[in-house]
């Protein structure tokens, strides 16, 4: 009796890959646009979604918020009208295409539109993992400072379009706008980078038509 | 940290292959993880032992080749080497790349003892 070596050569996101290419086109055929906000705690990712919503008369949307504990964002929304499910991952630091796939079992899509999901807030995990989206929104606040992209580049990489959030802040926080721009650059060439303020809404009617005339 | 869950999914293919072959007894398991995978190779070798206790894994070694960050450059086409972020190309300095590498996660292969066919 000797040793064997048997060769394998699978991949562990394999099986998540393949989930969420299913959720990514099944949507898609429904004409809907799938969005994965990304962003650290506390960045902006439901005050964005709100304030993107609300510039987005002529569209139906639908949210799925992510978080470990807590349905306090969901109440928040539905408050506003605004349809959305809540997944709570007990723990877990990250939403993956399975999770996805059988919450859309409780959203009931009846019309074309937009669905944001709220990704766990957190900068490194949620951009390993893709979930069906057709883009990928990274939320950065201005509070965060400005050496983000160099501490998490990842993310940063991935994005197909970035909100700098609290843009109100930047003078109290010693933003860096120069040099933030230059890490993101670095990172990613061309992806749009929209500065915003969810305190007055400015910024948010650009990103809106963003996405959609990324949808159409 | 999701090296739990991660680690879940590893064991799913280990068993699938446990499954498929005949294996008395899985003595080392090779992983290869890619620099920008954002897994901690002591949490995996950690939870590993932990899911391995009466499974065909007991005691079996874990081990994590770690796997290079490649891009290619969309300027000149050349294929290279990352050395941290950001990338830039080797060749001809542009910084217009993409990965093509290093975030990779796999099961390569699992060197093991099979069953002994008996006879009597
Ligand atoms: N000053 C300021 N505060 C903001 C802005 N956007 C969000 N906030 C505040 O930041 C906190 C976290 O926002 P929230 O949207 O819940 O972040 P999330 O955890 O990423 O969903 C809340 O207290 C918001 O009121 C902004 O543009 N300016
Ligand atoms: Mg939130
Ligand atoms: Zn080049």
């Amino acid at each position: 009796m000797s040793g064997k070596k048997i060769e394998v050569i699978q991949n562990i996101f394999d099986e998540n890959d393949r989930i969420a290419s299913i959720v990514n086109e099944s949507l898609e055929q429904l004409g809907i646009l799938v969005i994965n906000i990304m962003g650290a705690p506390g960045a902006g990712k439901t005050s964005s979604i709100i304030n993107m919503v609300k510039n987005l008369p002529g569209e139906k949307v639908y949210v799925i918020e992510g978080d470990i504990e807590s349905d306090i964002d969901t109440v928040k929304l539905k408050e506003l009208g605004i349809e959305t499910i809540q997944i709570n991952t007990n723990g877990a630091c990250h939403l993956d295409a399975p999770t996805i796939e059988k919450s859309l079992q409780e959203l009931t899509i009846d019309q074309p539109g937009i669905l944001f999901i709220e990704n766990i807030g957190n900068l490194v995990c949620p951009a390993e993992f893709q979930i069906g989206e057709h883009v990928k929104m990274l939320i950065c606040s201005a509070a965060e400072g400005s050496d983000k992209p160099y501490k998490y580049p990842l993310a940063f990489e991935k994005a197909n379009i970035i909100l700098l959030t609290k843009c109100d802040l930047k003078a109290y926080v010693d933003f860096n706008d120069e040099f933030f721009l230059r890490g993101v650059r670095a990172l990613n060439k061309s992806v749009p980078i929209f500065e915003v303020n969810a305190k007055t809404g400015a910024g948010f009617q650009e990103v809106s038509q963003w996405l959609i005339n990324r949808k159409n | 940290m999701h090296e739990m869950s991660l680690m879940s999914e590893v064991f799913e293919i280990i068993n699938q292959t446990v499954e498929t072959n005949n294996i008395r007894q899985v003595k080392k398991v090779n992983l290869q993880v890619g620099r920008l995978a954002n897994v901690a190779p002591d949490s995996l070798s950690f939870i590993f032992g932990i899911l391995a206790q009466g499974t065909k894994c007991q005691g079996a070694c874990l081990m994590v080749e770690e796997m290079p960050v490649t891009a290619n450059c969309l300027t000149c086409d050349q294929e290279f080497h990352g050395e941290g972020f950001p990338l830039i190309c080797p060749a001809c300095g542009s910084r217009e790349t993409y990965i093509t590498g290093g975030t990779e996660f796999r099961v390569a292969s699992l060197e093991v003892d099979e069953e002994v066919k008996s006879n009597n």
